[in-house]
């Protein structure tokens, strides 16, 4: 299943209009309960806005999903924003196999 | 009724369906009541049953899915409400257990204590593409807004 929020020039159509990440994450874990893998793809804000579900939902049941986080190409506009999820996306990807992620 | 009984009432007809449970109070309750291999208990995520059980309905349409959230619960996820309406997953079906307050964390009250008609809102929301109209003229629209906003007052737009 290939789910997300769309953000500038994204290069994906989600297969269903989720409303937020962490609704689009939590659906994709659904589907893996009903044997279907999934690409979850957002923004780097987005990112952070779906962590509780990441950690709290895929990770805690050791449910496989692939990311895609889009950073965005300005981030000295988001300097904030766009650090705190490159550490944490670093953080994720380094404590655990089941949650895969690019950017 | 007690939201034990809620839950008892919901669980005691199952056979073979698949049953989604928002952390806390609930999950632990379904658990005590009836708790088997096609029951799945979030332990944290909360507000993300309903999106849980979305993703396993659409994805297998062989499998009956019953959620079942508490209102604190429902709130956090409740854009999904929408996502559940817009896709009309016949296989999905969800519960919600009003008691009006976290009671995980000492009953602390939830604005679902305050007015509100939930069901109007899933009314509207299945309204497929027909969303629903203000019959004024955008003149009128444009100088209700301005009188509205010359109040000062917190109170809603009616």
């Amino acid at each position: 299943m290939l789910v997300g929020i769309p953000y500038t020039d994204c290069e994906y159509s989600s297969e269903i209009p989720c409303t937020s990440e962490a609704e689009a994450v939590a659906v994709a874990c659904g589907a893996w309960l009903g044997g279907e893998e999934s690409l979850v793809f957002m923004q780097d804000a987005g990112y952070l806005a779906a962590l509780n579900v990441i950690v709290g939902l895929a990770q805690t049941y050791d449910i496989k999903i692939d990311i895609h986080i889009e950073f965005r190409a300005t981030p000295e506009h988001h300097a904030q924003t766009y650090k705190m999820a490159k550490d944490i996306c670093e953080t994720i990807r380094g404590d655990t196999g089941n949650i895969s992620t690019t950017y | 009724m007690k939201r034990l009984e809620a839950i008892q009432e919901i669980l005691a007809p199952l056979t073979d369906e698949c049953v989604i449970t928002s952390c806390g109070m609930i999950s632990r309750e379904a658990y005590q009541v009836k708790d088997r291999p096609r029951n799945f208990y979030l332990m944290s995520a909360m507000g993300s049953e309903l999106a849980l059980g979305i993703g396993l309905a659409y994805t297998r349409k062989d499998l009956k899915v019953i959620v079942i959230s508490g209102d604190g619960s429902a709130l956090m996820g409740f854009s999904s409400v929408f996502l559940s309406s817009y896709l009309k997953l016949d296989n999905l079906k969800c519960y919600v257990l009003n008691n009006q307050c976290y009671a995980t964390t000492g009953g602390q009250p939830t604005c679902f204590s305050m007015p509100f008609d939930i069901t109007g809102v899933i009314e509207v929301s299945n309204e497929k593409g027909d969303a629903p109209r203000i019959p004024l003229t955008p003149k009128q629209i444009t100088e209700r807004f301005k009188n509205a906003i010359s109040l000062h007052s917190t109170q809603s737009i009616n």
